[in-house]
């Protein structure tokens, strides 16, 4: 029926092992950067594990990446100033560089939203909610980044 | 043609023109001598090289002891012609100089003065040697191009 | 190298010269060039009939049609002297066009000061194209500085020759991009506030930091001041500090008449307090050792005053976008009303980061209202976290997660914690077929309390869990025609995923509670499946330049290309891929769940829908659905629709069964190629109440526009009204 065992795509420019370095965490959610970088890695392991280098010598590129920006939007209120409901939007921005720092391949933003449910008068509850939120958005942005990245039929 | 080396007169130094060129016709009956073929000149400091030199004397000065400069009138060059005099290097197909006027004018596409790093190219250049003004055409559509350096000495 | 030569380049560069004719004069050492004369060094270029050109003083006076272009500017007049060295000059009845903020400058006497300065005498100013400009600044002098700022004294500004403002001092954006004070005020009227008047006051720049005074004048309210100071010394060291403060003439003090009018009535509490104010502030600043720090302010006087003060030149959203633009980072929403504070410093290495904050939250209504603050403050918050790496060179992976955090309550419990949580991967693949990767983690935490407000919990606790996975997945995918011409091919992928969690269950009710994310790790027997479908288009891009998601298909000969392999050597093609569809859904089958009573095993089946059609039509949606009482317990769409001639559809629509139901929309419609009407719309549909309602239309003409909006929002309504002259003032594009 034409569907095959998908075998993870190539990387561009050629690169055959990569390294893939904490990304840089602009926004203010603090250690989001680990998270983000685990479910990029996660992605690599799930389908592409021969493709990562264990150390930065043993690789012919590097993948970096920024978290350009979180922000977080009411999407639904009951009163003026009251919301029920916000949206964390995620920004994405990987960077596959050459051992020597020149830039093979740019992935543009990737974005991505979630939207969690405020708990009124309650700020950690809610914040639980938002970090809960940022967890989906990093693994959708993680998958989105995958398949920009080794996208090649 | 042998080098005929021209019998200089006994006029001084800086004045004597030393031409050589491959052949030389002289038209005595009408005042005029044509070097042909690789032709050098050269007059102080002044240096000409062109394909083909004529030149022009004046009518019967009697005097023995003019010297052919007194006498000579007109210079014709043609043909790559490559003038060196007073620190510029001027290019043309053409160059005519008036001695009475002490007037140079250069002619043909592409004539140029070089001085230092400033050159000027144009369809027709005509110098006055005794106030250094100098004037540039285009020609019918040719434009005057000219390359100037700052703080040098320019093309005077 | 010399003063001169760093300013007019190094003098090997010659002038390069073109004319009809050009006659040299010794003795004054100047060339007289005539016919369409073309004087041009490096980015300068003059152009005249005439021009005589003194090469020892490096001077030239150009006459007729002279069109001076030095860099993006183009100084034109009848007459100009110039000094070719420091190319500076002089123009009689000229006019300067800056091309990069389009701004026109004419002056009966325009000096060009400096490769990139002037200065005009009784000039004008404009954006405007053409003679007769619809508004022009005329100002006694008019000078642009070397960093491309413009200023101008006894200014008066006119709507086609009738004044319109006058004022002693202007400065505006000549050639740069940095926003400057704005002349033009925002106007308005609404319930709340009367009419009002937003202007900036005062302005001042340097190099590199500006400050803004503003005085928002309100018919009800009183001025509210506003100061915003920035500064950006190296692009590792910026910063924004912002405040407003207001003597509030109207008090909600509980009465039903004062809440409607000067409170808001849904949170509870009054705001009788008459000092309004806001301080918050954003820093960057990198530290030795690849370190860098940030600082996040946010102190605002009452629960309303976020709500009162959104729009407007200081307002919340003018505030949020900037931060969110110029630092990447968010404020808390202005319905918030306990504010994060936060000093962070974060160091990062290629496989683990180290990040330390110390957090405040401000909780405004108890710091103001209440007699006791029990809210939650990290003072400080430490992680060391490490990323999934392989261990030495086996198949196992590891990462870890440890963090320390004080825990301090102005009122109630106070006490440290500590939390080690590394995990182990095995990940294992069967061909392309499957992926299969268990995993295990080991959790220690322990507690310290510091203060504690009865005898549990024990002064120290100690807590150690493990827990268990196994992720299977796999993917298949087709690679198909496509039906629209645009796009060769389409890719339809498949990705099944099932993940068995495990965590035993343990009593923690004895351990202290501080954040349930940690403090209580709930038990779970449970197996998750998803199905994620992805539909990728493949364009060939039509400019070959890195856009997103470009790639060049390689060129070893079995290029996947395939069909564009010539016989040795595939020619690069440049292909655009992007993702135009994904449909995921998910269920959870708990286990422990089985032996309930009334066992309902399944959670509801979550779904995703998403469409992209490029700037068309973009579609998010997505549902849970209850399979025991199969009815939706939550479904949500959000769909912008637009087209090539700029009109824009937005609509949203959310609901959760019995919680909350809401539409909101926003519609914006070309009428004319300068007039743009717009809309928007937000209704509660639970409580059927309209949240807002807004209209408004946008003028713009080729220098100017025209933005109104009247809205109803609650119990208020509003009109702004703002003139913006392009690039000099108000919200420019």
């Amino acid at each position: 029926c034409g569907y095959h065992f998908a075998g993870g795509g190539s990387l561009p420019a050629g690169v055959n092992r990569v390294f893939i370095t904490v990304m840089e965490n602009r926004s203010s959610e603090t250690g989001v950067e680990t998270l983000f970088t685990n479910d990029l890695i996660y992605e690599f392991t799930r389908s592409r594990k021969e493709s990562i280098a264990p150390d930065r010598s043993s690789a012919d590129g590097i993948l970096t990446g920024t978290i350009v920006r979180l922000s977080v939007q009411n999407v639904s209120r009951t009163s003026v100033s009251t919301a029920v409901t916000r949206r964390v939007t995620g920004t994405l921005a990987l960077r596959l560089e050459s051992p020597d720092g020149r830039v093979l391949w740019s992935s543009g933003d990737i974005i991505e939203r979630q939207a969690y449910d405020v708990v009124d008068g309650n700020k950690t509850a809610t914040d639980q909610n938002k970090s809960d939120a940022i967890a989906v958005l990093s693994s959708r942005l993680a998958e989105s980044a995958f398949n920009r990245l080794t996208d090649d039929f | 043609g042998t080098n005929a080396p021209n019998k200089a007169a006994a006029a001084p130094e800086d004045k004597k023109i030393h031409i050589t060129a491959d052949r030389l016709i002289s038209d005595s009956a009408n005042n005029n001598a044509e070097f042909i073929g690789n032709v050098q000149a050269r007059q102080g400091e002044t240096r000409i090289n062109a394909d083909s030199l004529k030149i022009f004397f004046g009518g019967e000065s009697e005097s023995a002891d003019a010297s052919p400069d007194q006498s000579l009138e007109k210079l014709v060059a043609t043909g790559n012609v490559e003038i060196k005099f007073d620190n510029r290097l001027a290019v043309a197909r053409q160059a005519v100089y008036i001695t009475a006027q002490r007037m140079l004018t250069l002619t043909g596409p592409g004539a140029s003065v070089t001085s230092g790093d400033n050159t000027i190219t144009g369809e027709t250049i005509t110098f006055y040697r005794n106030d250094g003004r100098f004037t540039v055409e285009g020609g019918t559509n040719g434009r005057v191009k000219a390359v100037i350096l700052p703080e040098e000495s320019g093309l005077e | 190298e010399s003063l001169t030569n760093r300013f007019t380049g190094s003098p090997k560069v010659p002038w390069q010269i073109s004319a009809d004719t050009v006659d040299y004069d010794a003795a004054a050492a100047t060339y007289h060039a005539r016919g369409n004369v073309i004087i041009e060094k490096q980015t300068t270029r003059l152009v005249a009939d005439r021009v005589s050109f003194n090469h020892k003083a490096m001077t030239a006076s150009a006459a007729g049609h002279v069109v001076l272009t030095a860099g993006s500017d183009i100084l034109t007049g009848d007459r100009l002297e110039m000094d070719l060295d420091r190319e500076t000059g002089v123009v009689n009845d000229g006019t300067i066009f800056l091309r990069k903020n389009h701004f026109y400058i004419r002056g009966q006497r325009i000096e060009k000061t400096g490769k990139d300065t002037y200065r005009a005498e009784r000039g004008s100013i404009t954006s405007c194209d053409g003679d007769r400009p619809d508004w022009v600044i005329t100002a006694r002098t008019v000078e642009v500085t070397v960093e491309g700022y413009g200023s101008a004294t006894h200014a008066v500004l006119r709507a086609r020759d009738v004044p319109v403002l006058y004022t002693p001092y202007l400065l505006f954006p000549a050639k740069t991009r940095r926003q400057t004070g704005l002349l033009i005020p925002e106007v308005g009227y609404s319930d709340r506030k009367g009419f009002s008047w937003d202007q900036p006051l005062f302005w001042a720049i340097s190099d590199s930091s500006d400050a803004t005074v503003y005085a928002h004048y309100m018919e009800e309210r009183g001025i509210k001041a506003g100061l915003e100071y920035r500064y950006a010394l190296t692009n590792g060291a910026y910063g924004a500090i912002m405040a407003d403060g207001l003597q509030d003439r109207k008090v909600d003090d509980g009465t039903s008449e004062a809440t409607k009018k000067w409170g808001y009535d849904d949170d509870g509490y009054d705001r009788p307090n008459t000092d309004r104010y806001w301080l918050r502030a954003k820093l960057d600043q990198e530290l030795p050792w690849g370190a860098n720090a940030q600082l996040d302010l946010d102190i605002v006087s009452d629960q309303d005053y976020l709500v009162e003060f959104r729009e407007g030149k200081s307002g919340f959203n003018e505030t949020r976008d900037f931060f969110l633009e110029t630092f990447g980072r968010d404020l808390d929403t202005y319905d918030e009303t306990t504010r994060t504070n936060r000093l962070k410093v974060n160091r990062t290495w290629s496989r683990s980061s180290l990040n330390g904050d110390l957090i405040w939250n401000d909780n405004v209504t108890n710091r103001r209202w209440e007699e006791t603050d029990d809210t939650l403050q990290q003072l400080p918050f430490i992680a060391f976290n490490s990323v999934k790496q392989q261990a030495f060179d086996s198949g196992i992976y590891w990462d870890l997660d440890s963090e320390y955090t004080y825990f301090y309550r102005e009122d109630g419990d106070r006490g440290h914690r500590a939390d080690l949580y590394p995990r182990a991967y095995l990940p294992l693949r069967w061909k392309n077929y499957l992926s299969i990767e268990p995993s295990a983690g080991w959790r220690q935490t322990t507690w310290r309390m510091d203060r504690r407000e009865d005898e549990t919990p024990d002064r120290s606790t100690y807590r150690q869990i493990v827990d268990a996975r196994l992720d299977l997945s796999t993917e298949f995918s087709k690679v198909m025609g496509s039906p629209v011409a645009a796009v060769e091919r389409i890719r339809h992928s498949i990705r099944p995923r099932v993940v068995y969690t495990y965590i035993p269950d343990q009593d923690q009710s004895d351990l202290p509670d501080f954040d349930t994310e940690i403090d209580r790790i709930d038990e779970a027997n449970e197996i998750t499946y998803s199905l994620t479908n992805t539909l990728t288009a493949r364009t060939t891009s039509a400019v070959p330049t890195a856009t997103p998601s470009t790639k060049r298909a390689e060129s070893e000969p079995a290029g996947r290309s395939g069909d564009r392999v010539q016989e040795n050597r595939v020619e690069p093609q440049l292909f655009d891929y992007s993702r135009f569809c994904r449909f995921y859904l998910e269920q959870t089958y708990d286990i422990t769940a089985e032996r309930d009573d009334d066992p309902e095993p399944f959670s509801d089946i979550y779904g995703e829908l998403e469409f992209n059609l490029g700037r068309y039509l973009k579609i998010d949606s997505d549902a849970s659905f209850d399979t025991y009482e199969s009815h939706f317990s939550s479904h949500n769409v959000a769909a912008a629709i637009a087209d090539r001639r700029g009109d824009r559809l937005w609509i949203e629509h959310r609901y959760e069964k019995s919680e909350s139901e809401s539409i909101r929309g926003t519609l914006s419609v070309r009428l004319a190629d300068r007039l743009t009407v717009r809309g928007e719309y937000e209704r509660n549909l639970l409580e059927r109440e309209d949240i807002i309602t807004g209209v408004g239309f946008l003028y713009a003409a080729q220098c100017w526009s025209i933005d109104c909006f009247y809205a109803e929002e609650g119990e208020d309504n509003r009109f702004s009204f703002l003139i913006n002259l392009t690039g000099i003032g108000g919200f420019g594009e």
